[in-house]
């Protein structure tokens, strides 16, 4: 196979793949809940160590 | 159920008389399906019946005249398609078949409209009946769809 | 590099199949929506990238890439534009490859937008079109690949075969395809049915999938015969050819599986009926591929690969054993599902019941006719083919049954009310339809008798379908006035009735002319001298000339033969015979005046020497044209039902 098609080929299957996995991507929202979940569970581990 | 009966019955009664009109129509008006060789070998008896024949249109052996009557002739085939493997393909069995001076054939007279399908090399399927000269005299003439790749010619009886 | 791309395409595709099925089935197993999203998404990307291998072969004929083996065996240089895109199916791998797309297409459309009430079949369903998908792409890429090039690129194709040049033909094999893969839908539903234990309430839901392949494969079955009559010259259109068989096989069932659908929905039970049916219509779709595609049944058109033909059968081995063993564990759903319904012989109810058991007789009459040697083989011994004669005297009394049962059931209500609705308002329609068109056949002076029974059977399946169409036109049109308002409001709202009485006329149309071309068949090898008027089937011919054009493939003998009726000259036709010296093949084009009761045709045969005489075939095709009429107005009428829109009051009325 010629490099221009194994490029080509690549770039097909990246496509679908993404497409495919897409509702597997955790929602754009939840995953900033997740952050400021673990944002304040580590402040709070902050405050118990300070205390 | 009482309707139940009287729909089974009726399914019954049309299955039978669809059953009898099957056989009773294979008695009368299905051909015997033979090779080449096979209708070489037939007797004077089965001459009376109405026959079909398949085969190999040999190259140069197609003639018209001038009032519409077509002969050529066909070789016999392999008929076992392991067989036709082991030649190499259809192709080769055939090319095998039109310089094998040994394989049998056999004379068609078809009269009819020029087949658009005929050619050398093409599979005809013949039917008709054998004549006391030895020649085929066709009522009907298929020949197969050309295409030009490996194919398998129609399994033939072969016993 | 682009045909390289379409084969990593197939690999591709195969890959994504499977993983659409397993996901899809994963998603059930886990209840975990995610995956079932996911296998969709997949089963759409799966038609994306299938149309994207038929569009790069499609390209590789544009471009006259005869480096690609496929394109070299069925394009040249100087094929016109629309013969190179109808070449993509002219052979054996492009036109499984189009299949293979098509199914992919179909598979996407049914699971995104599955109908309301089979909705909780989507998932299971979109398992196994899935797997039909799979099956499809890997015979395409193990045994069928148009994907593969020459060691050398040939400067020239081979062109298409001159048969295959004509606008029948192109459209022929996409039809058949379209009604094949929407068969699946129906399999595909039913097994998630009978999986689910959810057996009733759906079939009825399907019905546009099931329409649509009763309408493509009608068209495909149509065009066909048309190819056939137009350019075959044997003045047939019908030659019960084991290929033909293929695609009229799931077309008789699927005619069996609207009508069951139809009593589903009037809740008249008919649930087992329509879960075997959906099965054998797709089982039959698989068998119609292995018969063409293999050389195991001989046949007029086969492409034949003794390879394709285990695939084929191998899915049909598997398809049918999985259903069976799937009806035997759900038996228990099956038999609760079904309503009982009480009801005698001579009633709707009844009449359906008929009607389905003669479709499949037909369907079963034809299916042993086109095995008939193997058959007779595995039990005779000895090998016996069917000829037309055989299916003719076999199906023939079924079509006439059938016949009979259009004219009746219009006329039966609902089972207490039959025989009364009988005796008051259908004899006289009975009656005076037969009558009527006996003595038009009288006067015609058709009087064979075996046709005379056919007569009176169209006459009076004519004449209730007639009562049918017009009777609910007349009570509305009575009560809201004259208006086409008025029209129109009837067919958007009994679309589905219309439809249905619509295509029985067709059906009636055809019918007539299957007898008059069947029973009063007229045909003459006529030797004609140069201006000598000649008397021949009730017409004066007179061969005028004969003229030889040489082409770059070809050379073509036309004549021109003056055709005269009566005193007034009719018209002049020119049957010609082209000679391919390259193929070394002859074609036959005949030439056909049209009539209203009748057609004329001519087929150039021979010439002498100096072309002082002609030999023609003469062939008179009477009533023929109601054949075509008939067709068109089946068509149609599935057309009219097929159509979107609100359908106010299902039930039957009066």
């Amino acid at each position: 196979m010629s490099p221009g098609t194994l490029l080509c080929t690549f770039a097909i299957v990246a496509v679908v793949a993404a497409y495919v996995a897409r509702p597997f991507r955790r929602a754009p929202d939840a995953l900033d809940r997740a952050i400021e979940n673990w944002i304040a569970r580590e402040a709070q581990l902050s405050k118990e160590s300070e205390s | 159920m009482q309707s139940k009966t009287t729909f089974t019955i009726a399914g019954l009664l049309i299955l039978a008389a669809v059953l009898y009109l099957l056989i009773n129509s294979t008695g009368d008006a299905a051909h015997y399906y033979l090779t080449v060789e096979e209708v070489r070998r037939l007797d004077a008896a089965a001459q009376q019946r109405a026959i079909t024949v398949s085969g190999a249109v040999l190259g140069g052996s197609i003639v018209y005249d001038e009032v519409g009557v077509l002969n050529f002739t066909i070789v016999q085939l392999p008929g076992d398609p392991r067989e036709m493997e082991r030649a190499g393909g259809l192709e080769q069995a055939i090319h095998a078949a039109m310089n094998d001076p040994d394989a049998p054939t056999l004379e068609i007279v078809y009269r009819g409209s020029p087949p658009d399908m005929l050619r050398p090399e093409a599979q005809a399927i013949v039917s008709g009946r054998l004549s006391a000269d030895g020649r085929f005299y066709a009522d009907e003439l298929r020949l197969k769809c050309p295409s030009r790749y490996e194919e398998t010619p129609p399994t033939q009886a072969a016993e | 590099m682009l045909i390289e791309i379409g084969d990593s395409l197939l690999m591709l595709s195969l890959m994504l199949a499977v993983y659409a099925a397993g996901a899809a089935g994963w998603s059930i197993h886990t209840r975990d929506e995610r995956w079932g999203r996911s296998a969709q998404n997949a089963t759409y990307t799966l038609a994306g990238l299938l149309g994207l291998a038929v569009a790069i072969l499609l390209g590789a004929f544009l471009s006259n890439h005869f480096e690609v083996r496929y394109v070299a065996q069925h394009s040249a240089s100087d094929l016109p534009l629309y013969l190179k895109m109808s070449a993509l199916w002219a052979g054996q791998e492009g036109s499984l490859l189009f299949w293979g797309f098509l199914q992919a297409l179909c598979a996407a459309i049914a699971v995104g937008r599955p109908p309301r009430q089979a909705r909780a079949l989507a998932p299971w369903a979109a398992v196994f079109l899935n797997l039909i998908t799979a099956f499809f792409v890997t015979t395409i890429y193990l045994q069928s690949n148009p994907f593969i090039l020459l060691a050398a690129a040939p400067p020239e194709g081979q062109g298409l075969n001159p048969l295959l040049r004509h606008p029948g033909m192109i459209f022929h094999p996409p039809a058949l395809y379209v009604g094949f893969v929407s068969l699946s839908v129906p399999f595909a539903f039913t097994l998630a049915a009978l999986l689910t234990r959810r057996v009733a309430g759906w079939t009825s839901a399907l019905r546009p999938w099931i329409l649509l392949a009763w309408l493509s494969l009608g068209a495909g079955l149509l065009l066909g015969m048309r190819w056939a009559y137009d350019v075959l010259g044997w003045g047939g259109y019908w030659g019960w050819d084991p290929v033909e068989n293929a695609g009229l096989l799931p077309w008789l069932v699927a005619t069996a599986l609207l009508h069951g659908a139809v009593m589903q929905t009037e809740q008249q039970g008919f649930h087992l009926w329509n879960l075997l049916l959906a099965v054998a219509a797709f089982a039959l779709t698989l068998f119609g591929a292995f018969a063409t595609r293999s050389g195991a049944i001989e046949s007029v058109h086969a492409f034949a690969d003794s390879g394709l033909g285990s695939y084929f059968l191998t899915a049909l081995v598997v398809t049918l054993g999985g259903a069976i063993i799937l009806f035997i564990i759900r038996r228990d759903a099956v038999r609760e599902g079904a309503a009982r319904e009480d009801a005698p012989l001579l009633s709707r109810q009844g009449s359906f019941f008929l009607t389905l058991t003669l479709l499949m007789t037909l369907t079963a009459s034809v299916l042993v006719g086109s095995l008939l040697p193997a058959l007779t083989e595995l039990l005779f011994g000895r090998r016996f083919v069917a000829t037309a004669d055989w299916f003719d005297r076999v199906t023939g009394p079924q079509w006439a049954a059938l016949l009979l049962l259009m004219g009746l059931c219009p006329l039966l209500g609902q089972a207490a009310t039959a025989l009364r609705r009988l005796r008051r308002r259908g004899w006289p329609l009975l009656v005076a339809g037969a009558l009527a068109t006996v003595l038009i056949a009288f006067a015609l002076d058709l009087r064979h008798p075996v046709s005379l029974v056919g007569f009176t059977l169209v006459g009076m399946a004519g004449a209730v379908t007639l009562a049918e169409l017009a009777g609910g036109a007349y009570h509305s049109f009575r009560a809201h006035g004259l208006r086409f308002t008025v029209l129109r409001q009837l067919l958007r709202h009994r679309r589905r009735l219309y439809g249905g009485y619509l295509v029985h006329a067709g059906v009636v149309l055809m019918a007539i002319g299957v007898i008059g071309t069947r029973l009063y068949p007229f045909s003459q090898d006529v030797a004609l001298t140069q201006d000598r008027p000649t008397q021949v089937g009730g017409y004066t011919l007179t061969y005028e000339t004969l003229r030889h054009e040489i082409w770059p493939d070809h050379e073509t003998f036309r004549a021109a033969i003056s055709v005269t009726r009566g005193q007034a000259h009719a018209a002049t036709l020119h049957p010609r015979l082209e000679r391919y010296p390259g193929i070394g093949q002859n074609v036959t084009t005949p030439a056909l005046r049209y009539g209203v009761n009748e057609d004329l045709y001519l087929v150039l045969m021979g010439w002498n020497a100096d072309q002082s005489v002609i030999t023609l075939r003469v062939a008179v095709n009477l009533l023929i044209n109601f054949l075509w009429l008939g067709g068109a107005t089946m068509l149609a009428g599935g057309l009219l039902a097929f159509w979107p829109g609100a359908e106010k009051n299902m039930a039957m009325d009066q």
